[in-house]
């Protein structure tokens, strides 16, 4: 996986009209990407130039933010472990692990983990 | 700026309200706003973090407005509804970040996170809005294209460039407000391509004389362009976008202007990092469908559509439909049509005095027909031709999530399929987790095109609850088996003979 972090920051963002919120830092495939509270997770990748999200279960095609509304679920990636999460959708936190989703995904340890979470 | 304690709904408990709305945007703050005023209490989800929809969607709460102008002139149009929604009162219980994933009856399920429940509406407006049309091209799934309304999103509310130098492709005035807003973030923008005529010519702007503020932010946007020496080229579309693993170039050509078939030996190539792709949007009728209501397929409104009387009842009594979700005409009509659902509804719950709605719809009805104006412009934008669905090739990704393509579509027609329903059970189209919102739209018109009928007669992918991904924890609290006993239904949805 590319990160721009590797050789020369980048930032898309647009220095006017907003004040953005408090910086933090997500955790992209093992790398930390810098973000702002309130931003998607999808924004703070685009804003640091990252634009496949996922590869795709049947011909490992590249998918990245489409329709940026909900709808496509073409922007899903793995965030704190859970698969299929709409990174248009889901603000960052300060540490959130995202990954890279391949295929459908995985869940860690499916069986013990969704369990518990559903007796909660 | 106070940020407000987002509470969620009592899990697991089935709550009765007598009005609830779904929708946050202009058509479902419209609506709420009136039936507070006529004293009908209402609880108001939406599922995004704040409340404004698409058109009117607000920065997220941590962000601080320092130059609303910045922001553009949607920006202070929604600050004005949200500013009347508050005046309207304690009678409003808003709830974002809530997803509606079915109806059944009045019975509405909905989830937040890994919470959810049940919520029994005595009446409903679905306030759905729209999205952009789906139109498939070689290269269309490759990260850096974007829909004019997700690359208006990031500009708008986030304010991140989604690339470095684009191309603007589709139809109609929104790619002359998306162009504007890329180029004002920093983005170069190579050109704007309308596969239309000129729908902002003086002889179709002096149609909408009656709309002065559309009028000029129509000019404003095109004079704009203009000024930033961006051009805007005619009966052209893209027919492709290439790169290995983002877009690297696009190729765009001349369409025919009748039925806009692209004319390929005159295209040309040029380098990009982003497409924005915007052909007009399609109603959301997910919600509809799963209420029961009827639908017809209106080529203007943008497809199918549920049937509605002058004050937005759809045939199922006590459900309401206003706004894009109904059929697209844009933000200002939305919020007529929402406000006069929200006076009905308030009639209907015997809060209002028939004399006495019929004066407080008569304002919102006079808006809308001073805006049926700027509609005939618009049905004339929106009137795809058929030549968009020769762009794809049979290599062509059809349906996203499955990853179909347009020759095993082809391949299930010439073993007989003849609607969208039966495609679906022989390729697996649509049964991803967009639930064919994707490719329904745009199969419709290919399969179509190719069977000489109309998209009417590819029937629809019927939706299925949940319309949007849940946990299997969220679902099972929703106490499944006892939705619709109010009813006394059994839990299918409503609308599945669609």
């Amino acid at each position: 996986m590319k990160h721009q972090q590797a050789s020369e920051p980048m930032d898309r963002r647009v220095e006017d009209g907003l004040q953005r919120g408090r910086p933090v830092e997500i955790v992209v495939d093992g790398l930390p990407v810098p973000a702002f509270e309130g931003e998607s997770v999808a924004a703070a990748l685009l804003a640091a130039g990252t634009r496949v999200l996922r590869t795709t279960a049947r011909h490992g095609a590249p998918r990245g933010l489409y329709c940026g509304i909900g709808l496509c679920f073409e922007c899903v990636m793995i965030v704190d472990r859970r698969p299929n999460v709409r990174t248009c959708q889901t603000p960052v936190r300060d540490g959130m692990q995202v990954e890279t989703q391949q295929g459908e995904g995985r869940w860690p340890d499916a069986a013990s983990r969704s369990c518990r979470r559903a007796g909660a | 700026m106070a940020r407000r304690r987002v509470e969620v709904l009592p899990a697991g408990r089935r709550m009765r309200v007598p009005l609830l709305v779904v929708g946050g945007g202009p058509a479902g703050m419209a609506a709420a706003i009136e039936a507070a005023r006529g004293g009908l209490a209402c609880t108001l989800l939406d599922e995004g973090p704040r409340l404004g929809g698409q058109i009117y969607r607000q920065p997220p709460a941590s962000f601080r407005v320092r130059d609303a102008r910045a922001l553009g002139r949607d920006h202070g149009r929604g600050a004005a509804l949200r500013a009347e929604l508050a005046a309207a009162g304690a009678g409003i219980d808003a709830r974002p970040g809530t997803s509606v994933v079915g109806i059944w009856g009045r019975d509405v399920a909905w989830v937040a996170g890994d919470a959810s429940g049940t919520i029994t509406a005595e009446q409903l407006v679905l306030a759905t809005g729209a999205y952009d049309r789906p139109v498939p091209f070689p290269g269309w799934t490759l990260p850096g294209v974007l829909t004019a309304g997700g690359a208006q999103g990031l500009v708008k509310t986030m304010r991140v460039a989604p690339g470095r130098r684009a191309l603007v492709a589709g139809t109609g005035p929104l790619l002359l407000v998306v162009a504007n807003q890329l180029h004002q973030a920093g983005v170069e923008v190579v050109a704007v391509v309308e596969a239309g005529r000129p729908s902002w010519s003086p002889r179709a702007l002096g149609k909408v004389w009656g709309e002065p503020g559309l009028l000029k932010d129509a000019w404003d946007h095109w004079r704009a362009l203009r000024r930033a020496g961006i051009p805007l080229r005619f009966n052209q579309t893209v027919f492709a976008a290439h790169g290995a693993r983002e877009v690297e170039a696009v190729t765009h050509g001349p369409v025919d202007p009748e039925t806009w078939s692209p004319i390929r030996e005159r295209a040309r190539r040029v380098d990009v990092d982003l497409l924005v792709v915007g052909f007009g949007f399609v109603p959301n009728t997910e919600l509809t469908a799963l209420a029961g209501c009827r639908h017809r397929y209106v080529h203007e409104l943008g497809g199918w559509t549920p049937v509605r009387t002058a004050r937005m009842e759809t045939t199922v009594p006590g459900v309401f439909a206003a706004g894009d979700g109904a059929g697209v005409a844009g933000a200002l009509v939305a919020v007529e049509e929402g406000r006069i659902a929200g006076i009905t509804a308030a009639e209907q719950a015997g809060l209002l005095g028939s004399a006495e709605a019929e004066r407080r719809r008569a304002p919102p009805a006079a808006r809308l027909r001073s805006l049926a104006r700027v509609r005939e412009v618009l049905d004339e934008i929106s009137r795809l031709r058929p030549g968009l669905t020769e762009l794809a090739t049979p290599e062509t990704v059809a349906c996203r999530c499955e990853e179909v393509s347009i020759a095993e579509v082809d391949g299930a027609l010439a073993h007989g399929a003849r609607d969208l329903q039966a495609i679906k059970l022989m390729t697996r189209l649509g049964m991803g987790p967009c639930q064919g919102r994707n490719c329904a739209p745009s199969m419709a018109l290919h399969v179509a095109h190719a069977a000489g009928e109309g998209p009417e007669a590819m029937g629809r992918i019927n939706p299925r609850p949940p319309i949007k991904p849940a946990t299997v924890g969220a679902l099972a609290n929703l106490n499944l088996h006892r939705i619709g006993d109010a009813q006394g239904r059994a839990a299918q949805p409503a609308g599945s003979q669609g």
